[in-house]
């Protein structure tokens, strides 16, 4: 009956053992296994009000494209005789005025420049009827 | 008390957690290998329990209160996650976790990393037909040479029903030892 008693010198172990350097190994796995650092989390709360104006900028953004566009298209269309239209009804210079600005030289300069062919004449004439009343002036 | 506070403080700290961590792995997981293989009985199983047990305790390190002390916390710890991977061992083979465990034992000898005899396959056999609180109070006692105190604050109990449930635990076992 003694040698079943367990509380004894001769104590029975549980027979449990391990792999050779299984502890020195467990250590590296475990440390290797553990989360790194967290990266740092940045609170939108501190930055709200760049977060703001970063929305308004885009708003801003969004809302011109189509007046830059309508700007854009109107400027493309802008051709010679608008800008002819634009300097006859805009011009604080008359023609009498331009007419006594001209000199003998500069007459002679437009002449060189406007020869005008006879058949040309004719053809204008005929089908322009305001000429008329201009050359009766 | 206040040494454990300083160290706690240390786990806690970015700067000095994975040395203090390095730290508190190398002071535990022998005795916590050893607590775990005597509930699971196996090498490999004590060797996934163990791992689980350190992970979970470096992810919640920061929500220990100190409350208790960071050695019986740490007990707790390893002893749910054993009985827990247990359980669901036992789940998966459709048995028992007696009839696991009486499995194991079985084919104790044919494992590498079990040095015993005939004594003590019979001695582990005595222990998996006692309840498992008496089990858990019986191995922490016996083989682990925990203090009552020491057992008293893992299990959440009383130093005298501890007293009472070893007594209970060798009578039973001795008995058994004597007629087997």
């Amino acid at each position: 009956m003694e040698k079943d008693k367990l509380n004894t010198k001769s104590k029975i172990t549980s027979g449990f053992s391990t792999p050779e350097n299984y502890f020195v190994d467990f250590s590296d796995k475990i440390l290797s296994k553990l989360p790194q650092e967290e990266s740092k989390i940045i609170s939108l709360k501190t930055d709200k009000k760049y977060w703001l104006f970063a929305a308004a900028a885009a708003v801003l953004i969004l809302l011109s494209i189509p007046v830059f566009n309508l700007i854009q298209s109107n400027t493309s269309e802008l051709d010679s005789a608008t800008y002819e239209d634009h300097f006859v009804y805009h011009s604080e210079i008359d023609a009498y005025e331009l007419i006594n600005d001209l000199n003998g030289e500069d007459l002679d300069t437009l002449k060189s420049q406007l020869i005008v062919q006879d058949e040309t004449l004719e053809t204008i004439l005929a089908t322009s009827p305001s000429i008329e009343i201009l050359i009766s002036e | 008390m206040e040494e454990e506070k300083d160290f706690i403080k240390l786990l806690l700290d970015p700067k000095t957690q994975n040395e203090a961590f390095q730290k508190l792995l190398n002071t535990y997981q022998k005795p916590l290998y050893f607590h775990i293989r005597n509930i699971v009985l196996n090498h490999d199983d004590a060797d996934d329990v163990l791992q689980n047990t350190f992970l979970k305790i470096y992810q919640y390190l920061k929500n220990f209160k100190g409350d208790s002390k960071l050695f019986s916390w740490m007990y707790r710890i390893a002893t749910n996650e054993a009985l827990t991977f247990l359980k669901q061992k036992a789940q998966r083979n459709k048995v028992s976790v007696e009839e696991l465990n009486s499995k194991i034992i079985d084919n104790l000898s044919a494992d590498s990393y079990f040095d015993g005899d005939e004594i003590q396959i019979k001695l582990h056999k005595a222990i998996a037909l006692l309840p498992t609180k008496q089990q858990l109070v019986f191995k922490m006692k016996y083989f682990e040479e925990l203090k009552y105190e020491e057992i008293a604050s893992i299990l959440d109990t009383s130093v005298g029903a501890l007293k009472a449930s070893y007594h209970h635990a060798t009578k039973k076992i001795e008995a058994y030892m004597h007629h087997n």
